[in-house]
């Protein structure tokens, strides 16, 4: 089964994601801050990493940089969830190694297919 | 004493006929105290009777008093010649020339006219028809007379009370010499009576030359003598004050020929022996010499022309010249403003100022600067700002004479005063509009950080909203996927009032979004080629549903050979979202809403048309500014942001479009906009190489 990790501090969104990603069978795991999340996905190795750009602490981007700095995470593909869907930040969302983005609000059946196609490009790649 | 021998005062009369017979021992007798006093002068006795002479010598030497004896008139009138003497006892009858005549030739002489002389009586001449004789020579000038035998006590008193009075003229006389101005007299006749040691000064000739001489001829210039005679005689023949007591400039004559400006006044004296004229004389050549030089001069004719200054001429006396400008300054004639009508019109606070720099300058024959108010004759003042400077006199006098200039500068002092109130109210004016302009630009920094905090407010804002938001449509979408068939038909309809509303809350937190990345300028565009039909029916269908529910109908006109153009797609989309949502909520049920595009070489043009409500052409201008909405809309009710047609304006001229519109109350409206084509650079460029 395919795991995936969902870092939000969006309760509500997690539960969101959540329920419709295991209704589409994938397995979903839950993080609610950028610490707890990067030590889940070293801990987990999930095959997609959903991430929020604006959390506290640990942003997004930190997040998604320190998952490409360590090895173990390195190949993890990660889609950013973001408010932000403007030019400069999806530059950002890039550089920072981020695979895709998906701006909020989204349409959980577009998450699905995105994650999908997402999968479908790694599994081409690895 | 010695008691003079006759014989030997016979014999020297007799050698010497006409010399009088005690000249020549008369000093080595004279007492000590005559001796002692030079100046005084001898009385001459004149007398046929030896005796006589000799008695009455003695007596009056031995009383102090010296003497001369001579013993006829002829002799007398000798010695007079060349002798001045202080009177004369004179002995009425004696053989040759008598007394009577002797005194007729006294009053000839100017020289002796005024000597004083007691006649010497004997009872015969008392009693006898020679009373006629005695009044005759009292007539003729004598002062007093006696009759012999003379008692000797009484002699010597009645000489001495004429001698006193001769004193008394003597002191006079001093006085007179001592005088500042010239002092001369003259008779009905015209001779000089009088002339003392100022008359000499001025006009050159010494007291016993210019006695007896005629007045006018020795001291008035010949071209003025007509008229002082005329005057003069005006008044002997028919008792006119001539010059009434005042002073009048004339030309005066010096003796060496030359012309003297004098300022003279004279006055009459009527006496027994008729009128004598007597006159002072005053020497002004120095102020006439220095106006008439001024008056010839350019600058004073300058001046004169039409110049509003006052010239003025003053020495210590004052001022004696002031020029016709006077008159239109302040209104005073030269004339009436002569003398001492200047201090009594200086404003007081102002007149120890004046005084003090008018003296300083005589003084020291500086310069003289200084300014004062003075009451013109209409009672106003005047401000005078006077600059003055010392010349020296041209004749040789003394003094100084001042020439001041005076500027009537009372509108340059009003003008100073308006000036100084004006400045100290622009000043405060200045002073209030630097405080609004420090508050104003405090309120701009105030109003730009309200600004600011407000577009961070709405960014933030419409940012935050989107979470939520997420979840709304997220479920709502679920809802309406994964229980379709679980809802009844009121709960689907239910959802989907969510959902559409959902796409609407989602529609303005975009709105806002980019009005404020418009007003930051942090909006930004990337133009990529696009297929810009695509766009068009996306939107279109986008909104079809609404319109649909509106029953209007939606038509798209797109040519098939439509080039692409250069646009981001998302902002485009957006601007096609705003328009065609405009367009169905302004057009009521039944109506048309048409969108169309053109080529129009290098440019494309889309057009959304609707046949609805329209615009006021005097709203269509502000319909572009953000939050402005028609009237018409919100009266209606129909939502709507108002910053549709502003961030439609500012997209498409971020893309280097233009939006214009054109709209009709009830007919309809239609906004066009361009884009440029992808290949209009190199289509131009092809065009340009033809």
């Amino acid at each position: 089964m395919v795991k995936v990790l969902v870092i939000d501090d969006d309760e509500d969104i997690c539960e969101l994601v959540v329920f419709k990603l295991s209704r589409s069978g994938f397995e979903v795991h839950t993080e609610s801050d950028g610490e707890s999340g990067l030590a889940a996905a070293a801990d987990l190795l999930p095959d997609v990493v959903l991430l929020d750009w604006m959390m506290p602490k640990l942003n997004g981007i930190e997040v998604c940089r320190r998952l490409r700095a360590d090895p173990r995470t390195a190949g993890i593909p990660v889609i950013l969830l973001t408010a932000k869907a403007q030019e400069g930040d999806v530059r950002r969302a890039f550089a920072a190694g981020g695979d895709d983005y998906i701006a909020k609000p989204f349409s959980p059946r577009e998450l699905v297919s995105r994650v999908e196609a997402l999968l479908a490009r790694s599994v081409v790649r690895s | 004493m010695v008691i003079h021998d006759e014989p030997r005062v016979r014999s020297v009369s007799a050698a010497a006929d006409r010399v009088p017979d005690t000249t020549s021992i008369a000093a080595g007798r004279l007492p000590h105290r005559a001796r002692d006093h030079q100046t005084i002068k001898p009385v001459l006795i004149v007398d046929d009777d030896v005796a006589i002479r000799q008695l009455y010598t003695l007596v009056l030497t031995e009383a102090g008093i010296a003497t001369v004896a001579v013993a006829d008139g002829t002799s007398a009138l000798a010695y007079l010649h060349d002798h001045d003497v202080s009177m004369l006892l004179l002995e009425l009858s004696m053989p040759g020339m008598n007394g009577t005549e002797v005194l007729e030739h006294l009053n000839e002489d100017p020289r002796t006219r005024g000597l004083p002389v007691i006649l010497l009586l004997t009872p015969q001449d008392t009693a006898s028809a020679d009373t006629e004789d005695r009044v005759r020579g009292l007539d003729a000038g004598a002062d007093d007379y006696l009759v012999k035998p003379i008692d000797h006590a009484e002699l010597v008193a009645h000489v001495r009370a004429v001698l006193r009075g001769r004193a008394g003229e003597a002191e006079l006389r001093r006085v007179v010499d001592a005088a500042n101005d010239a002092y001369i007299a003259w008779d009905a006749s015209g001779c000089i009576i009088e002339w003392n040691a100022r008359a000499t000064e001025t006009f050159g000739w010494e007291r016993p030359e210019a006695i007896g001489r005629p007045f006018a001829q020795t001291v008035i210039a010949e071209r003025h003598r007509h008229q002082h005679e005329t005057s003069v005689r005006r008044f002997s023949e028919r008792g006119e004050t001539p010059l009434r007591g005042e002073w009048v400039e004339l030309p005066g004559l010096h003796r060496n020929g030359h012309e003297v400006s004098i300022e003279m006044t004279i006055w009459a004296v009527v006496s027994a022996a008729g009128f004598s004229f007597h006159s002072l004389l005053r020497d002004v050549s120095h102020r006439v010499g220095l106006e008439a030089a001024f008056e010839q001069s350019a600058t004073h004719r300058q001046l004169n022309d039409g110049s509003p200054d006052v010239v003025t001429l003053s020495d210590a006396s004052g001022l004696f010249y002031v020029s016709p400008a006077c008159e239109t300054m302040l209104g005073y004639e030269p004339a009436e403003f002569l003398g001492d009508l200047m201090m009594e019109l200086l404003f007081p606070d102002d007149r120890e100022t004046v005084r003090r720099a008018y003296l300083d300058a005589l003084d020291s024959g500086g310069n003289l600067f200084t300014s004062f108010r003075i009451r013109a004759k209409d009672g106003h003042y005047v401000w005078v700002e006077a600059r003055g400077c010392a010349v020296r006199e041209h004749n040789g006098g003394a003094g100084i004479v001042l020439r001041t200039i005076w500027r009537d500068v009372s509108e340059h002092v009003l003008l100073a005063q308006q000036q100084e109130r004006a400045t100290e109210v622009l000043e405060a004016s200045n002073t209030k509009l630097a405080n609004t302009l420090d508050r104003e630009q405090h309120v701009v920094e105030q109003l730009k950080a309200l600004d600011r905090a407000k577009s961070d407010f709405v960014s933030t804002v419409s940012h935050e909203l989107r979470t939520p938001l997420t979840s709304i449509t997220g479920y709502t979408e679920i809802l309406a996927d994964e229980s379709a068939t679980r809802l009844d038909a009121d709960q689907q309809r239910a959802v989907a009032v969510i959902e559409r509303n959902s796409v609407r809350l989602l529609a303005m937190i975009d709105d806002l979004e980019i009005l404020s990345r418009v007003e930051s300028g942090s909006l930004k565009v990337l133009p990529t080629s696009t297929r810009l039909g695509q766009l068009i029916e996306a939107a279109t269908n986008a909104v079809a549903p609404l319109a649909r529910k509106q029953e209007l109908g939606l038509t798209v006109a797109i040519p098939g050979d439509l080039p692409e153009v250069l646009a981001d797609p998302v902002h485009i989309d957006r601007v096609l979202l705003n328009l065609l949502s405009n367009a169905i909520k302004f057009t009521p049920s039944g109506g048309q809403v048409e969108v169309d595009a053109t080529d129009l070489g290098g440019h494309v043009a889309v057009t959304v048309r609707d046949n609805g409500m329209g615009i006021p052409e005097h709203e269509q201008g502000q319909l572009f500014e953000r939050f402005s909405r028609a009237r018409a809309a919100k009266e209606a009710a129909i939502q709507g942001s108002g910053l549709g047609l502003f961030i439609v304006a500012n997209i498409v001229e971020l893309h280097g479009g233009t939006v214009s519109l054109g709209s009709c109350p009830d007919q309809g409206t239609e906004v066009t906009f361009t884009l440029p084509c992808a290949r209009a650079e190199a289509i131009s460029a092809i065009e340009n190489r033809r």
